[in-house]
């Protein structure tokens, strides 16, 4: 925890992370109150169709008329859910994968970890748009989507760790006294494989977040919400690049590469703090 | 050899695992999934009962697996509800469009990648190891097609943005066809290299900074060697052992990049195909490109460590 | 005679992010033409810190301060374009661990002839050559030139190493620890080696070990480092005979008690003081058995005692024999 603290205190790209999320996070939950409209509101007046920023829409309006501003702020809430929800379905599914494959060993192993590998060679896009399809373009299958293709990595780092927890003094102890494997999983692999889940889910949660842009901008997206992803594709289809409204895509797109980036941020301050061959390094040269 | 040998193996039973994985994807799931498959709109009742027959749909599950896997070897895919015609056709057809635009754009961005990520691995804690980490991160963090439509609607007008050459146009030489497949190709390259050279980057800059750690960077530098020199004969070229694998692991987070970048610039390749397949619901289309791009994301691995094992001679020898 | 190497008041200190560390505190020697003198302490007592330091080659946290004049140049203030051809030509180190020392996916040929390219504008072939012979020189096959650092056994690539370190003739070689990870018999062949050699290329040596016994068959005089500074400096006869210094009692104490080379020191009770910041006072005094109200206040200077002998102790008129 020490280290973990040293290491915010000391990282502008962890402060910066910090501040970016948080501000993100205070918007999601107070959002539906500082909208200006209803997002989903349409126009009364022809010129208030796809009109160019003003002061009574900030950032415009789209082909409804719809109010863009309270489009981005309403959507702030999606994306984060989809993106943390995802992210969490990922390291659990992950972490028991990992811990079960490391703990185990032997076959039980050597059958998870190619399970892993398959699914690290399958593109992941591809394999959310293919569940995606399938199942329907629910918020709810959406985070399923992303949740099922980005477990692997949680279950790589889990794996490695728990080999290496398995071995420790307390854990050939406890295993001598007659522990079983569950009860040693929970109390003594789990504790300490958590610090990694919970870098690892910070940089799931970025990739959750832009797998969720990919995945509405090609169609696949809850068409009854308003993600930022969404109006980046209601812009397209709209054809806003041709016609120059670039109020319609550009807020929502900044939004997801600040979020995407404050939690990378923190993701890499995290690991700096957590993996201690980054941190021994002398470089002479 | 041996290592070579067990890497094989466990390829090949990574590809059983993945034709599992899309089996069962596209049959377990609610509805009547089986038919899905070759019950497409428009489809003649001949082909549909001829493919029915292939696929063994009237028997277990498990016969329909092997019979499924049994043709995917052979090379049938399936056929395309929207196209009417063979999936690895289609794919095939798509394939060179993707490669012309894709194979291009990444060896810039690995290339890009890893100068820049000497640079910052050198220059590691100073302002500009900081600034390039920004700039990398920072497009890395965009949704590719997003930063698409920026540069349409910023360049869209210098260059040419829809399909692979002006349609209709006749070329007189091939050099006139290569300057316009050019000015089409200049701008989605570009979106692709800004996006994708972050993560090598990122590779790149660890991979070195953990190389840099190594003693025998100090036992170069008490041997009088400068800055420079130890790190083009030494440093870089330990790094890049393992980065072929990692670029290699990695491909598989490229191919959202390149399907949307295709379907904004109306790019006629595989990542276009993908869209279409959504938007008709052309289901064996997409369990075909699944398939079929996992497969390729495989071979590659298996390549970039036989790779591997050339380059290092700790494995060379062992 | 001249000296070959004379540094003074040698001081490094390590800026942590946590913490200000001072590795060594104020050390000064000198190394005559031939000289092999003996840098011996617990681990952590500085003296690869200050080995290193000599070299140039501590990372960016290390702070140095001090001169060395080698062969009347100073070198600690140098420009570093400068230094970095005062390295291996004139001063070069045999380093602890020589599988780590060595680049894993270069052939020793290489790593040998590197040097002979860069520094003497060989040829790539008579680089090559020139490995050959310095390797033959080593007692190794020069057919092993093409192998690589893991191919070799761990006596061969400490002795590759150290052909490695002669290829440009230093003046002036620094080998630390260069046996630790051997066995004994490797240990002895490699200690003849550098005898040997040190003669036939008339190099100057210091040689880092925490194993007095062992320098005791080398060294023609051996510093004793205890916290950072030296303890006691002697010629090997007079400090076995003589010791001075509570510190060098013990070490000696342990080891003749033993009957056998002492691997470790940590028969001695207690341990070095943290040195971020160093106490006020001589630093051995929490494991001393005779300390003084001076002790606490302040540190004590190296002491001339008699020709080539001084010690760091306040108290050593005192203190009766042993």
């Amino acid at each position: 925890m020490a280290e973990i603290r040293e290491a915010f205190r000391t990282s502008p790209f962890g402060k910066a992370g910090l501040v970016i999320v948080g501000i993100f996070a205070v918007l999601a939950i107070i959002g539906p109150y500082i909208a200006p409209y209803d997002p989903w509101k349409t126009a009364d007046q022809l010129e208030d169709i796809l009109a160019p920023p003003s002061w009574r829409h900030p950032l415009g309006t789209d082909e409804l008329g719809r109010d863009i501003l309270s489009q981005v702020i309403y959507g702030t809430r999606i994306t984060l859910i989809i993106g943390l929800s995802a992210a969490a379905i990922a390291v659990v599914v992950g972490t028991v994968v990992g811990v079960t494959a490391g703990y185990l060993g032997g076959p039980v192993d050597a059958v998870l970890m190619r399970f892993t590998d398959s699914f690290l060679s399958m593109p992941f896009i591809v394999l959310a748009i293919v569940i995606v399809s399938l199942m329907g373009r629910s918020l709810g299958n959406i985070i399923l989507a992303i949740g099922l293709v980005q477990w692997t990595q949680a279950a790589r780092i889990t794996r490695s760790q728990t080999l290496s927890i398995k071995e420790r003094v307390f854990v050939l102890r406890a295993r001598a006294l007659g522990a079983g494997p569950l009860y040693i999983m929970r109390r003594h692999i789990l504790p300490n494989v958590l610090p990694l889940v919970f870098a690892n889910m910070t940089l799931v949660t970025s990739l959750a977040i832009l797998s969720e842009a990919f995945l509405s901008f090609l169609g696949l997206g809850d068409p009854t919400k308003f993600s930022w992803g969404i109006i980046i594709r209601y812009a397209f289809e709209t054809g806003a690049v041709s016609i120059g409204a670039w109020w319609y895509f550009l807020p929502a797109g900044i939004c997801i590469m600040l979020v995407v980036l404050g939690f990378s941020f923190i993701s890499n301050t995290l690991d700096e703090a957590l993996n201690p061959k980054l941190r021994r390094g002398q470089v002479v040269i | 050899m041996r290592y070579l040998l067990r890497r094989l193996v466990e390829s090949l039973v990574t590809v059983m695992l993945i034709l599992t994985v899309t089996f069962f994807l596209f049959r377990v799931i609610p509805g009547d999934p089986a038919r899905i498959l070759i019950r497409g709109p428009g489809i003649t009742r001949d082909v549909i009962e001829h493919y029915e027959r292939l696929f063994g749909l009237d028997k277990p599950l498990i016969v329909q697996f092997g019979l499924f896997v049994r043709e995917t070897f052979r090379g049938n895919l399936g056929i395309s509800f929207a196209y009417k015609t063979p999936v690895l056709e289609l794919l095939f057809e798509r394939m060179g469009n993707t490669l012309v635009l894709l194979v291009p754009a990444t060896l810039i961005s690995i290339l890009l990648g890893l100068f820049l990520g000497v640079l910052a691995a050198w220059k590691r804690g100073r302002p500009l190891d900081f600034a390039l980490q920004v700039i990398s991160l920072g497009f890395w963090s965009i949704p590719t097609f997003w930063l698409g439509m920026i540069m349409i609607m910023l360049l869209g007008r210098t260059f040419s943005t829809g399909g692979m050459v002006t349609a209709g146009a006749a070329h007189g030489s091939i050099w006139a066809y290569l300057a316009d497949l050019g000015k089409h190709m200049f701008l989605p390259a570009l979106t692709l290299v800004l996006i994708m050279h972050g993560q090598y980057f990122m590779i790149m800059r660890s991979q070195l900074a953990e190389e840099l750690t190594e003693p025998y960077t100090r036992t170069a530098k008490a041997k009088g060697m400068r800055p420079a020199r130890i790190l083009r004969s030494h440093v870089v070229p330990n790094a890049m052992l393992p980065i072929t694998t990692l670029i290699a692991l990695n491909l598989a987070t490229l191919v959202a990049g390149f399907i949307t970048i295709e379907t904004v610039f109306s790019w006629p390749g595989i990542g276009k195909l993908v869209y279409r397949a959504i938007l008709m619901r052309d289901y064996p289309v997409l369990q075909g490109i699944l398939i079929f791009l996992s497969l390729s994301i495989v071979l590659a691995n298996f390549l970039a460590d036989i790779l591997y094992t050339v380059l290092d001679p700790r494995i060379r020898y062992r | 005679m001249g000296e070959v190497l004379s540094v003074r008041d040698l001081r490094v200190v390590y800026r942590l992010p946590t913490a200000t560390v001072e590795a060594v505190g104020g050390v000064s020697f000198s190394l005559a033409p031939g000289e092999i003198l003996g840098l011996a302490g617990e681990s952590g007592c500085g003296k690869t810190s200050a080995a290193c330091a000599l070299m140039r080659i501590l990372p960016g946290t290390a702070e140095v301060r001090g001169e060395a004049f080698l062969e009347g140049t100073e070198i600690l203030g140098l420009p570093e374009d400068e230094m970095s051809k005062v390295r291996w030509r004139r001063i070069a180190m045999v380093f602890q661990n020589a599988q780590a020392a060595l680049n894993p996916t270069k052939t020793i040929g290489y790593q040998i002839a590197e040097p002979l390219q860069v520094h003497l504008g060989y040829s790539r072939r008579r680089a090559l050559q020139e490995a050959g012979t310095l390797l033959e020189r080593v007692r190794i096959d020069p057919k092993r030139l093409r192998d690589y650092p893991h191919q070799l056994s761990g006596g061969m690539r400490q002795r590759a190493v150290i052909a490695m370190a002669l290829a440009c003739r230093p003046a002036v070689l620094i080998a630390d620890e260069p046996t630790t990870a051997l066995d004994v018999m490797v240990q002895a062949q490699i200690i003849e080696l550098l005898k040997e050699l040190r003669d036939e290329y008339g190099l100057s040596l210091i040689y880092i070990s925490h194993d007095l016994m062992l320098l005791s068959e080398i060294c023609t005089r051996i510093a004793v480092m205890y916290a950072g500074l030296i303890a006691e400096v002697a010629p090997t006869g007079e400090l076995f005979r003589k010791p001075l210094h509570p510190y060098t009692r013990k070490l000696l104490g342990a080891v003749t008690k033993l009957g056998f080379r002492a691997q470790r020191l940590e028969t001695i009770p207690g341990s070095p003081p943290r040195l971020s910041p160093p106490p006020p006072g001589c630093r051995f005094a929490s494991r001393c058995h005779r300390t003084t109200e001076a002790c606490g206040r302040e540190v004590p200077g190296l002491e001339p005692v008699e020709e080539g002998h001084a010690v760091a102790c306040w108290n050593w008129r005192d203190d009766g024999a042993p």
